[in-house]
């Protein structure tokens, strides 16, 4: 069954949760966007995997809330039935002196429908280029 | 101009929804293509007679001549990052297989990292063609070409 656009809506509305998220140090609201067995593989962090190593590596980075936005862009959802894929820019900026983009990557995520709703069942970060920061 | 409010009691005509994520998606795929270098991804997003508008450029129209555009610089266009915001997604009165988009538009890249390399806006016409909403005509229009001299490129 294609994607409603409620699914469609949904998916985008997790994004948008992860983002505020990781950006206020919200280590639980953080994790719970991901399944249990969720994988975060990224090219800064490497490859964590379930949600409870998430919430560790999150708590471990929650210090340097406050100081960087995420800010995601372009996405394309494709899918079908409890499954579906989003890519997506990512584009990392920091909002504290000096003001600068710390980051460009693009997310290639999949996603499963749970019974608490659409979460991320593995999120991949490519690193396109970033500053030392 | 389609990013003014529309008068009070105006002709707004309503897209579905299901057009409106079509047509943020078709603006999506645009980039990532772009981005890409993918030229041929990049023109198969407009009409047959689609037109690519820019300062630099004039208009470039159709698609072989779009692919062609977009595949002059491949490595140009791999270091950047196309980035939209703010759509503002109208239909056109009395042609339901119309539509308009303005997007804010961002274009980071890697060599230029601490300042957007370009900011303005897409201005876009439209069309739905066997189902599938197309570019008929895409205007680039960059805040920063006439202030710094640097190249508009959608």
């Amino acid at each position: 069954m294609p994607l409603s656009v409620e699914d469609r809506m949904a998916i985008l509305a997790l994004v948008t949760r992860y983002n505020h998220a990781v950006d206020e140090g919200d280590v639980d609201t953080r994790s719970e966007t991901f399944t249990e067995d969720g994988v975060w593989d990224s090219d800064t962090a490497g490859v964590v995997t379930s949600r409870e190593a998430i919430r560790a590596h999150a708590a471990t980075r929650a210090p340097q809330a406050h100081t960087k936005k995420h800010w995601t862009n372009s996405p394309v959802i494709e899918g079908d039935g409890d499954h579906a894929t989003i890519m997506q820019y990512l584009w990392l900026v920091e909002i504290v002196e000096p003001r600068r983009t710390l980051m460009i990557g693009t997310y290639h995520d999949t996603l499963r429908r749970e019974p608490e709703g659409w979460l991320f069942a593995k999120r991949e970060l490519r690193v396109h280029s970033r500053i030392d920061y | 101009m389609c990013y003014r409010r529309p008068a009070a009691g105006g002709s707004r005509v309503s897209l579905s929804v299901d057009d409106r994520l079509e047509i943020l998606d078709l603006a999506a795929r645009y980039n990532h293509a772009v981005d890409s270098g993918d030229h041929e991804g990049v023109a198969a997003l407009f009409t047959e007679d689609g037109a690519i508008e820019a300062t630099a450029t004039g208009a470039i129209a159709g698609r072989a001549a779009i692919a062609d555009y977009i595949g002059s610089r491949p490595d140009g266009w791999q270091r950047r990052r196309h980035l939209n915001s703010n759509a503002i997604i109208e239909g056109v009165p009395g042609d339901e297989d119309a539509a308009r988009l303005v997007l804010s538009l961002l274009v980071v890249s890697r060599r230029d990292h601490v300042v957007p390399r370009l900011h303005g806006r897409y201005e876009d016409e439209l069309r739905r063609v066997d189902g599938e909403w197309r570019f008929h005509r895409r205007r680039i229009v960059a805040d920063a070409d006439a202030a710094s001299g640097r190249r508009a490129e959608g």
